[in-house]
């Protein structure tokens, strides 16, 4: 039997924030490209190197040890090394059935949780359409009108973002009806509370993006 | 009430395109010179200036640099997320400092060039839309290679139904053009006119046929070209009229 070595992103975590704090780029692809190397996998590296990273880099803005500009060069920087991930870890599946549109609600910028969902999902086999950061929510119904995806995926990652989406999801459940698309929800007002999904009209919401990798699994049949 | 603070300061602060506040040791707002107001669209004098910005982000960021002002009295810069109902503002960088007195604050926005800001934005959304066209064309660079499979696949098993059926049209070919042959020599002169010429039809295009028959094969230099134009409705149609051309037009 051979032994499995197991990759702790935990050793590359420090590196990578190191990376992206002082704002080296090449830094940061070397020491994804080593985690990867190492066997770590796609959700390993998203979940135990950027996330942990990029939420630190926010720590550092609220401590005053950082610039917005310092963090929107990290965030870009992660961005760019989540590309370099996905296109290696990303195999065409025939059988992609389940649809996945995904969006951040009008004003909200912070669209990495969405694309960490997207990719992984991309990955298990969905065909996933993601619209980008601060999408209208006029715009955001009429494509789930027109693209009739199985699931929704909205984020907020500020508080006071929560009441348009509240809104965002009222005029889905209005527009489709009983044919509306699961939604599911996530950002850290969820994380907090997540209960909050289902006060706001939503169907999910998940601790991350693996977690909300399975629970859509579970929930969306793969012949439709 | 308090003293106008601002009449102390020298007029070229009047157009000062950032915020000006003026806060007390506990951080209330005394004073402003109306920018916020007029971005915020609500009254800010008199407030706690940690209920003018987003508590969630930035409260205690705000009261760390609040009381180190207080006890140091030393100039800080710190950034902050102000509230504007349920939008957020995008973070604004204020200088900290502390009057001769030691018992005001003033607040200073650093002032911002909106053209930069623009310049920000779109740099943004361009690295979120190149993040989009990358993962676009890794789908689409996986599909094409996907399909390429495909068509490969396709084009050897064409190659080899024109194979078995190149053999397979011969012996049935040859024993035509057999019995065409010992029926006019059976018949001999009896065989006149327009049955003469249907049998001489018959063994001309019985031969054409076999001679087809074998061209149905494709050759390497064909396969070579069938693999530099993956086309596979292009490559069973060459095939098709390799087979069939020397008997009919399609």
């Amino acid at each position: 039997m051979t032994a499995v070595a197991v990759v702790n992103p935990a050793e590359h975590y420090g590196a990578y924030l190191g990376a992206i704090r002082s704002g080296d780029r090449r830094r940061a692809f070397q020491v994804m490209d080593a985690a990867r190397d190492a066997g770590l996998d796609l959700a390993g590296i998203y979940l135990g190197i950027f996330q942990p990273a990029l939420r630190e880099i926010g720590c550092l803005w609220q401590n005053n040890e950082l610039t917005v500009a310092e963090e929107h060069l990290a965030t870009a920087i992660t961005q760019a090394a989540m590309a370099r991930a996905y296109e290696r870890a990303f195999t065409w599946r025939t059988d992609a059935s389940r649809r996945l549109m995904a969006a951040c609600v009008d004003v909200e910028r912070h669209e990495v949780g969405l694309r960490m969902l997207c990719d992984l999902l991309d990955l298990e086999g969905w065909h996933t359409t993601y619209l980008g950061a601060t999408v209208p929510s006029e715009s955001l119904v009429a494509m789930v009108r027109r693209l009739r995806p199985d699931v929704v995926a909205l984020s907020a990652a500020l508080t006071p973002h929560l009441p348009r989406l509240r809104t965002v999801i009222a005029a889905i459940r209005d527009a489709l009806g009983d044919a509306r698309p699961l939604i599911i929800v996530g950002g850290r007002p969820f994380l907090d509370d997540p209960s909050l999904a289902q006060r706001l009209g939503a169907d999910l919401t998940a601790q991350n993006a693996v977690d909300a990798v399975r629970l859509l699994g579970e929930r969306v049949s793969r012949a439709r | 009430m308090s003293q106008s603070v601002f009449t102390h300061l020298p007029a070229c602060f009047d157009g000062f395109p950032g915020a000006l506040l003026h806060l007390s040791p506990g951080g209330r707002v005394i004073e402003s010179n109306g920018h916020l107001e007029r971005e915020l669209g609500k009254p800010v004098v008199g407030e706690r200036f940690s209920e003018i910005i987003d508590a969630e982000s930035c409260g205690e960021k705000w009261d760390r640099v609040l009381a180190a002002a207080s006890s140091t009295g030393a100039p800080s810069t710190c950034e902050l997320v102000l509230g504007k109902g349920e939008t957020m503002l995008e973070p604004k960088a204020f200088s900290v400092l502390w009057d001769a007195e030691s018992s005001f604050i003033w607040l200073v926005q650093h002032p911002s060039d909106r053209r930069m800001d623009n310049v920000r934005q779109q740099v943004t959304e361009v690295n979120s839309e190149l993040a989009s066209a990358q993962r676009g064309l890794v789908r689409e660079r996986e599909r094409l290679a996907h399909s390429l499979a495909d068509t490969e696949r396709s084009n050897r098993a064409l190659d080899e139904f024109a194979h078995a059926i190149s053999h397979d049209l011969k012996a049935p070919l040859r024993s035509v053009a057999n019995y065409a042959r010992r029926i006019e020599e059976g018949l001999g002169a009896q065989l006149t006119g327009e049955p003469r010429a249907h049998m001489e039809l018959l063994r001309t295009q019985v031969e054409r046929m076999k001679d087809g028959a074998h061209i149905a094969e494709p050759n390497e230099g064909d396969r070579e070209r069938d693999r530099a134009v993956p086309d596979p409705v292009a490559s069973s149609r060459s095939i098709a009229q390799r087979a069939v051309s020397p008997c009919i037009t399609i």
